[in-house]
């Protein structure tokens, strides 16, 4: 084994940067922001190669590194580290999927659930779909591009992301139909209605919505909406959550404090609930109400606070040790920011009050 | 930091293709890195068949034995050539094998609603291109085809040659593949960077002029696959979203992105010899105008 110089120095610094960056990030961070979840795995495995190889030059024989090299490689971490385009409300502002992507939609009598890419994809085989008498429960985001003639049409869109944010197309659809009160662009809606084929095609240039550079709307159809829901109405509420297998304790004892009604409400809260393993017959348990904080807070948002205000009037201490934050001195194991009335962390052990 | 969305947007797109390629790279290192250290280079030369065409359709087949994708493949026919596999096998398998693999023709199958026409036309551009391709490299040898700074082994000698023991050789493959990626790996940051700006600041109504004819929308869709450089697993179905252009258009996007893109043609540059990595730029381009054209003529 010979000592590391300089140059096997900085191909170990590039390299351990990009597999610890990127293995970082897709175990720990929003991994959806860029890349389609089925892919996560891969990513990590690959993150997972790199990290031995930037220990692994330490110990072989120095070798120049080109210039371009350590040029090519520090202006992606620079751009990276100054764009921040792997961290929520600091990327390119539109994520290709739904919040909850892959949940049931709300039923309503009589409407299908069915995908817009779905049916622009059977639209381009047959024209069965815009018969205009079957009636579809269709997910899309708003937007309001400039072509749309009337004021109260809309067009929705469908993201389709196959592997990575690069490939992120959009298939759209005009909506008609006054809907009250008006989506506001960028909003997620479920619209309920029926595809029709239009007496005359209207053709549209692709236009571009954030970060979907590519969006072609379907000249020949069109939605006729007879209304719609905001896509937060789909989500499961904090206490659709904590009925779930590692919460069923803290959720009795909710219950039995009767608050367990006030997490199906609007909220929002965020919830520090302990898991079961959390529990002890030994410790005398802390007020169920320290659990529960009104207001949203994510994981990233608790490392910039020092203290929260609790539903019953305390107060936690929110602090980072090691790089990791604790609130009322337990640590987060989980964090589900995406349900329609606030957040949820999993913590243990249970929170110590003041 | 208030940063302009335009910028944030570059990042982003740049950020995912540069995510998207690094374990098929990272792969495709390590790959290299073990032929060099264990693959004894005679034998690689005793499995190909004498004939110049009859090596490129080794080199075709191997692509869909031992699938590869584009990113990872150049580190790979690299190593393999300067471990003796005549270059006319090593370039055919070199734009095959990133199309003939099992994932990509899978996804042209459900892009393109369950057409075996469509996914048998892809792999026969691969198939023509890498018969091609073997046709012009002929019977060149290494020192004709890779550059001269590629020819020499980064240790100098065969590892196959002498044993160096375990902790040695398993130092050796780790040491190779952290090189290849880093080479490899910057022609990637920046195929993914010039291909983000392209995607950021292209207008998209720019192509629309060229969809109501055959021949210019063939060229515009040909164009575009090399400028936004789409992963050869995702390609089929950004080809499929274009509803307003023919099938023949398709076609040539999904043919030749996965050849020829922003992010290959600077690793080709620097692997290759000039007429070599010519001839990766236009033997694969005329052969996908030339059936794509066919296609649209004929359909």
């Amino acid at each position: 084994m010979r000592s590391p110089r300089w140059p096997s120095i900085v191909e170990s610094v590039l390299l351990l940067a990009v597999g610890l960056g990127v293995g970082a990030w897709a175990l720990f961070g929003e991994y959806t922001l860029l890349m389609h979840p089925r892919y996560r795995w891969l990513t990590i495995a690959g993150a997972a190669l790199v990290v031995p190889m930037g220990l692994a030059v330490l110990f072989a024989r120095p070798r120049r590194v080109p210039l371009s090299t350590v040029v090519a490689f520090g202006a992606l971490i620079a751009v990276v580290l100054v764009a921040r385009p792997f961290a929520a409300g600091a990327g390119a502002g539109l994520a290709p999927f739904a919040p909850g992507d892959g949940a049931p939609l709300p039923g309503r009598e009589g409407y299908e659930e069915r995908s817009l890419v779905e049916i622009a994809r059977a639209l381009q085989a047959d024209d069965e779909t815009a018969d205009g008498e079957n009636r579809y429960a269709m997910a899309g985001i708003v937007a309001r591009p400039d072509f749309l003639e009337e004021d109260d049409d809309y067009v929705l869109l469908a993201p389709f992301m196959a592997c990575c944010l690069a490939d992120a197309i959009a298939y759209g659809f005009r909506v008609r139909g006054a809907d009250e009160p008006p989506p506001a662009e960028g909003e997620w809606i479920v619209v309920y209605g029926a595809i029709e084929a239009l007496a005359a095609a209207r053709p549209v240039d692709p236009f571009r919505f954030g970060v979907l550079r590519w969006i072609t709307v379907d000249p020949g159809h069109a939605i006729r909406s007879d209304g719609y829901v905001p896509f937060s109405a789909t989500l499961p509420t904090l206490r659709d959550r904590l009925a779930g297998e590692q919460t069923s304790r803290f959720l009795a004892e909710l219950e039995a404090a009767g608050l367990a009604t006030v997490l199906e409400g609007d909220g929002p809260f965020t919830v520090f609930a302990p898991i079961d393993a959390a529990f002890s017959a030994a410790e005398a348990p802390p007020p169920v109400g320290l659990h529960v904080v009104p207001g949203r807070y994510t994981k990233r948002d608790l490392y910039e606070i020092d203290r929260l205000g609790t539903y019953d009037g305390n107060t936690l201490e929110v602090e980072v040790v090691n790089g990791k934050v604790r609130v009322g001195g337990a640590r987060i194991l989980f964090s589900d920011p995406g349900l329609r009335n606030g957040v949820l962390h999993l913590v243990h052990p249970r929170l110590r009050g003041p | 930091m208030d940063l302009p969305e335009s910028f944030r947007i570059f990042a982003a797109l740049g950020a995912a293709i540069f995510v998207e390629a690094l374990p098929f790279l990272a792969l495709g290192a390590m790959l290299s890195a073990l032929i060099e250290v264990f693959v004894p280079g005679e034998r690689l030369t005793r499995l190909v068949p004498r004939g110049v065409l009859a090596g490129g359709a080794f080199g075709v087949a191997a692509g869909f034995v031992v699938p590869t994708c584009e990113c990872g493949v150049v580190p790979v026919v690299r190593r393999l050539i300067r471990k003796g596999l005549p270059p006319r096998a090593a370039l055919a398998y070199l734009v095959a094998a990133p199309i003939v693999n099992p994932v990509v023709l899978l996804s042209t199958l459900v892009a393109f609603r369950g057409s075996w026409t469509m996914v048998g036309l892809r792999a026969l551009i691969a198939v023509l291109t890498g018969l091609a391709l073997a046709a012009v490299v002929g019977r060149r040898e290494v020192d004709q085809v890779l550059r001269d700074g590629a020819v020499a082994t980064s240790s100098g000698h065969d590892h196959g040659d002498h044993d160096h023991g375990g902790y040695s050789r398993l130092l050796a493959v780790w040491t190779h593949a952290a090189r290849d990626f880093l080479e490899m790996g910057k022609f990637l940051v920046l195929g993914a960077g010039a291909a983000a700006l392209f995607k950021t600041f292209l207008p998209p109504a720019a192509l629309a002029v060229f969809q109501d004819n055959l021949v210019l929308s063939i060229l515009a869709m040909m164009g575009l696959a090399v400028l936004l450089s789409v992963c050869s697993e995702a390609d089929a179905f950004v080809a499929a979203s274009f509803v307003a252009f023919p099938t023949a258009a398709h076609l040539a996007f999904i043919g030749l992105g996965p050849m020829v893109d922003l992010k290959l043609i600077g690793m080709h540059v620097a692997t290759f010899r000039r007429r070599v990595w010519l001839s990766l730029l236009v033997v694969p381009t005329v052969v996908v105008f030339v059936v794509s054209l066919l296609v649209g003529v004929l359909s």
